[in-house]
């Protein structure tokens, strides 16, 4: 088991006096199966007008704000102390065949085929299929077909903050071969829900680790983004086509929904603001 | 069903095989199965044949006209509404089945929306397969758990058809938003407008009687002594724009869009120019899922933010509840019987249409077999507006690459469509210049929630389709019918929805709270129909001159010079008009620049297309008559008799003042209109803050046009005699030439002139009088109760018009050395620097409300 104390610092400036703004957080860790919350706090500044914390269709812990009076600036501190606890890595080999998957989904609860379906991110199509494909032939099990598509995403792509944003279709991520970790995420989802498997988006936070010998600066971590995939012999496994891990014991999860639209960390509407400016601070570290 | 066996010829035997033939084989609604005219039908079939081709094109053209008038959206440029001479006619016996089974529908949907957004049994007893809906965007998440005291659903439409043998089905069903009501309402007060007589006489149901108990049932609901209720609605450019402005205005609640709104601690609030007022209940327009940037579709801005919290802490505060499309659904279809079994313990009186859900791999295997035979829809229709599903697409008649494309969509979006076999459609007759024919029919029905019942709208829509093809309301230029429910009881009450408003007078809606974009709006109908007004002005002054007389043009720049002080207020580019030399060309560019160039602010296109974009925002403020002005305003008259920019030099002058002659005569018509419109509101609009907004953006506006004028005329002297021809041009622009003749009986001299245009605030358009009116109303206008001081736009206003009150004649009209007039242009400069800003002063402090666009802040993006 490793304890990890997280903070996360969001903070806004804007260019022009915000008359009123609102914001949906998903900021708060859920409860998963290998993490165990040992304390969590949500600061925002300036005061709100009003908070109101609440769980979302998924069973997300979420924060709805909203500030009333006039402001230029907006910070929102998280932060969290969990204990998450090492899961042995699946056997990918023993599991249902994915061509056998999709016929036997009407007996599945909603819970599981509802990350089957197209979300506004991540939605099944023919070129996602043929992507796909390589890694699912025929009688490859669903597990060992989603490591191996994986581990061709960590291969075959570039990772490149500067070409992507988070509109950017999958198609194009395909096409362009280079994105962030969500874009990856966004990708591997889709192609898997192209052959009718099971996928969901998780957001969280990685450990980094510093190049050899030096020392990690504070705030250099960020959040990160990985998918969640459904077999009946294991349960949801993780995998994360950025770094080519399955089941981390350095991956912390906050939310899971069927894709980023669902759970990101802060999205808000303002009113008034003109330009803003954001700044983000993510430190992730293993506590004693 | 209807009674075909008593169908029986009229007593004098003249309905008879040539007045209508249905088609061998198919359902008739008139005709029944056995050919004879149906009871019911007696009366319009009578009177079509005893009613001569002249007076029923009449007829027919008379409802073209009116149709014209209710549905043209000048926003969209087309109107391809059509209304048939010929209602769609069921007896009773008929319609009490189709009430049953619309009833039972509302009342299934509503069962399976609670589970829905509630504990979600359908999934967990197998009775729809979860990704039918969890692949349905308009199931919205973020409403899980919301349940409205009343259900989810107050207004749903269903769509009726018979098959060729008669019986009934369901082809479609809109759950979301009380679309196509507007259309319906419309339909009958053309209708009835046109063959009223014929109405009662059939012994037809009103409608309105209905529509009265569900206002008031909406009242109730909302509570309170005085409630404020409100259509929230897409913005004008949205296609359902025209029927849901329609349907607010029948009954009589406010029509608002996402940007008056605001929601503040939870509560929704109409932005006013009194400030924010709290409303009571919404009645739903907008689709569900672009209700709130916040928590629904992140790029949808139709209602205001937060809207989905408000909603959870008051369930009941909107009707219907979002997130009510999802039953609408058509991959439901096959599942209904179940369901209904499930929900309501009985069997569906009237099926859907067979329909196959392809989320299911079996259909879809099937499907794909048998592709050839099937008519494949989106599961989820996005549009309820009548007319405007989406055709859907036929494999039989798809190229090779749709095919194909058509395939991969069935394989990999599934279960977001169904397919469909046609299974024809049953015929009713419609009226043609050369008699009735057989036309296949869908029927939209309406079903409402009032006092705790569903109960259904005795009447509805029917419209023309396109047999063999489609399954749904699809057709583009559908032929429409008003529905006739003809009851057995011959006295039925006579009650139209306007006698009962007036007799409930209390229950009216609240006039105070103007919303601020009302009052923006009306502001600048004032600026721009005074823009126009005077620019108009000015050019058949400027013309009249050179009709008149050969040589004016040369005696005088100064007309070109007014026209050039107009164009001058640009600060957008249009046509250089630096390099044109001869005058006469001037004069020529720069009508041209004004009647023509569309990017030009002050010119006439820009102006009459703001104009008209205000006259359909503020529809239900104007009368049909200010309407039908406004939005017939157009600068091409005037603009198609102009000679080209480059005058051809060697062209004999008289032509050009025939053209003259014609351009004035265009700009007098258009004079006419906005005196007619002008008219109209000074002597039908009440006098509240509406009207005041309006009249003072006229006041604002026709102030600066008149000191620009002044302005660029005189400023420089140019010598007595030139002078003497301008101030004739100036008296006749402003309209006060007749007022000074019979006050002085000699020639103009600038000092009287001046007295007139400037001073005398007894002459209605003179300076004065245009900045007495602009103080005066700026008064009236309601202040916050902390504002001690006088507001700014208050003071400004009262310091030019003292300035004004102030001002000596002979010290304006004196010419000092260097030939300028420098009180006068100091005087006229100032008022034209802080007339635009007492107009933003105004905008600040009563529309600033209106102009917040909220902006949606960038996600923190994941590494």
């Amino acid at each position: 088991m490793s304890r990890y104390r997280i903070s996360h610092r969001t903070a806004y400036s804007y260019g022009a006096p915000v008359i009123q703004s609102n914001h949906l957080l998903h900021l708060s860790p859920r409860v998963v199966d290998n993490q165990r919350i040992v304390s969590h706090t949500l600061d925002i500044e300036p005061a709100l007008a009003s908070r109101r914390d609440r769980t979302d269709f998924f069973g997300n812990p979420t924060t709805l704000i909203s500030l009333e009076r006039e402001h230029t600036e907006l910070s929102v501190q998280s932060s969290s102390e969990i204990d998450v606890t090492d899961v042995a890595p699946p056997a990918f080999e023993a599991t249902t065949p994915w061509q056998g998957f999709p016929s036997g989904r009407q007996a599945l609860p909603a819970e599981i085929i509802q990350f089957t379906c197209p979300s506004r991110y991540a939605s099944a199509s023919a070129l996602l299929y043929e992507f796909a494909r390589p890694s699912f032939p025929v009688g490859m099990p669903m597990l060992e077909g989603t490591r191996q598509l994986m581990q061709r995403i960590f291969e075959e792509f570039q990772f490149d903050n500067t070409t992507t944003d988070v509109s950017t279709p999958v198609e194009q991520v395909l096409q362009q071969r280079s994105g962030v970790c969500q874009d990856f995420a966004h990708l591997q989802i889709a192609a898997l829900r192209s052959m009718g498997l099971p996928a969901r988006y998780v957001s969280g936070y990685i450990l980094t680790h510093p190049p050899e010998g030096e020392v990690k600066l504070e705030g250099s971590d960020a959040s990160h983004a990985w998918l969640s995939v459904w077999a009946p012999e294991t349960g949801w496994v993780d995998f994360d086509p950025t770094n080519n891990l399955v089941n981390s014991p350095e991956h912390i999860t906050i939310a899971y929904g069927r894709d980023f639209g669902d759970v990101s960390p802060i999205s808000g509407v303002l009113l008034g603001g003109g330009k803003h400016t954001v700044s983000v601070a993510v430190d992730v570290r293993p506590s004693d | 069903m209807n009674t075909s066996s008593t169908a029986t010829a009229l007593p004098d035997g003249q309905i008879s095989d040539p007045l209508y033939q249905s088609l061998p084989g198919i359902y008739d609604e008139m005709m029944g199965r056995n050919g004879g005219i149906a009871p019911a039908w007696k009366a319009v079939a009578s009177w079509f044949e005893h009613t001569s081709p002249t007076v029923q094109i009449g007829c027919a053209q008379k409802i073209e006209r009116l149709v014209f008038e209710n549905f043209f959206d000048p926003q969209r440029g087309r109107q391809n509404w059509r209304l048939d001479l010929f209602p769609l006619i069921f007896n009773a016996p008929t319609w009490a089945l189709i009430e049953r089974a619309a009833i039972q529908r509302a009342q299934l949907y509503n069962a399976i929306l609670a589970d829905l957004y509630g504990p979600m049994e359908v999934f967990s007893r197998g009775l729809v397969p979860p990704a039918l809906i969890h692949s349905d965007e308009s199931f919205l998440r973020p409403l899980h758990g919301l349940t409205p005291e009343k259900g989810h659903l107050t207004f749903m439409a269903l769509d009726f058809a018979r098959d060729r043998q008669g019986n009934w089905r369901i082809i479609d069903t809109h759950t979301e938003t009380p679309a196509g009501h507007g259309f319906a309402l419309a339909n009958r007060m053309v209708l009835s407008e046109v063959a009223g007589r014929l109405f009662r006489r059939s012994g037809a149901l009103r409608v309105g009687p209905f529509y009265q108990s569900l206002i008031n049932d909406l009242l109730n609901r909302a509570g309170g002594d005085d409630p404020l209720i409100a259509v929230l609605a897409p913005s004008p450019g949205d296609s359902a724009f025209v029927g849901h402005s329609f349907m607010a205005r029948y009954m009589r609640q406010k029509r608002v869009q996402g940007s008056d709104l605001r929601v503040v601690d939870n509560r929704v609030y109409l932005k006013t120019i009194d400030g924010l007022k709290k409303i009571d209940l919404l009645v739903r327009a907008i689709e569900g899922h672009r209700a709130d940037p916040l928590e629904l579709a992140p790029d949808a801005f139709d209602g205001p933010v937060g809207l989905v919290e408000a909603c959870r802490q008051n369930p009941n505060i909107m009707v219907n509840a979002l997130g009510t499309a999802v039953v609408e659904n058509r991959g439901l279809s096959g599942f209904l019987e179940i369901l209904s079994q499930r929900f309501l313990q009985e069997s569906l009186i009237i099926p859907d249409t067979p329909r196959l859900w392809l989320g299911d791999p079996l259909a879809r295997e099937q499907v794909l077999a048998e592709l050839d035979d099937h008519i494949i829809h989106n599961a989820q229709e996005g549009t309820g507006s009548p007319g405007e599903a989406a055709q859907g697409r036929s494999a039989a008649a798809l190229s090779v690459e749709m095919r194909a494309e058509l395939e991969a969509d069935i394989r990999f979006k599934g279960p977001q469509l169904v397919a469909e076999r046609p299974v024809g459609f049953a015929t009713a007759p419609a009226w043609t210049p050369n008699g009735l024919i057989a036309e296949p029919y869908a029927l939209r029905v309406y079903v409402s929630s009032i006092d705790g019942q569903f109960q259904v709208m005795p009447g509805g829509l029917a419209l023309s389709v396109d047999d063999g093809t489609t399954v749904a309301l699809s057709s583009t230029d559908a032929r429409s019918r008003d529905v006739w429910v003809v009851s057995d009881d011959s006295e039925m009450p006579n009650i139209s929805l306007r006698r009962i408003t007036a007799e409930h007078a209390t229950i009216q809606r609240r006039s105070a709270g103007l919303e601020s974009r009302t009052a923006d709006n009306l502001f600048w109908l004032g600026r721009y129909c005074e823009r126009a007004d005077g620019t108009l002005r000015i050019i058949r002054q400027a013309l009249e001159r050179s009709a008149a007389d050969l040589l004016a043009l040369s005696t005088s720049q100064r007309p070109i010079k007014a026209l050039r002080a107009i164009l001058e207020k640009d600060e957008t580019s249009g046509h250089d008009l630096a390099d044109v030399d001869a005058e006469a060309d001037l004069l020529w560019a720069s009508l041209n620049e004004l009647c023509t160039s569309s990017e030009r602010m002050q010119g006439l296109p820009k102006t009459f297309e703001n104009i008209r974009n205000i006259a359909i925002q503020c529809r239900d403020r104007l009368s049909e008559d200010s309407w039908r002005i406004l939005t017939g305003l157009s600068a091409e008259k005037v603009a198609f008799q102009l000679p080209a920019p480059t005058v051809d030099k060697d062209a004999p002058p008289s032509a050009a003042i025939t053209n003259a002659l014609d351009i004035i005569e265009a700009a007098e018509d258009l004079l006419d209109r906005l005196g007619a419109f002008a008219g109209m509101s000074h002597e039908n609009m009440t006098r509240n803050n509406g009207w005041l907004f309006m009249d003072l953006g006229r006041r604002v506006e026709r102030a600066h046009q008149l000191a620009t004028l002044l302005l660029s005329l005189f400023e420089t002297s140019e010598g007595e005699d030139l002078d003497s021809d301008d101030m004739f041009f100036a008296l006749q622009t402003a309209d006060s030439y007749i007022t000074f003749r019979s006050r002085y009986r000699f020639a103009p001299e600038l000092h009287l002139v001046l007295d007139l245009l400037v001073i005398d605030e007894n002459n209605p358009r003179s300076l004065a009088y245009q900045l007495a009116r602009i103080s005066e109303h700026i008064g009236k206008l309601p202040k916050s109760a902390d504002d001690a001081m006088r507001a700014p736009d208050q003071r400004l206003a009262l310091e030019l018009l003292t300035k004004v009150r102030l001002a000596d004649v002979a010290e304006l009209s004196e010419v000092s050395d260097n030939g300028e007039r420098e009180t006068l242009g100091a005087l006229l400069r100032e008022l034209i620097r802080e007339l635009p800003h007492l107009s933003e002063l105004v905008s600040r402090q009563y529309f600033s409300l209106a102009d917040e666009q909220p902006q949606r802040l960038h996600f923190s993006t994941n590494r």
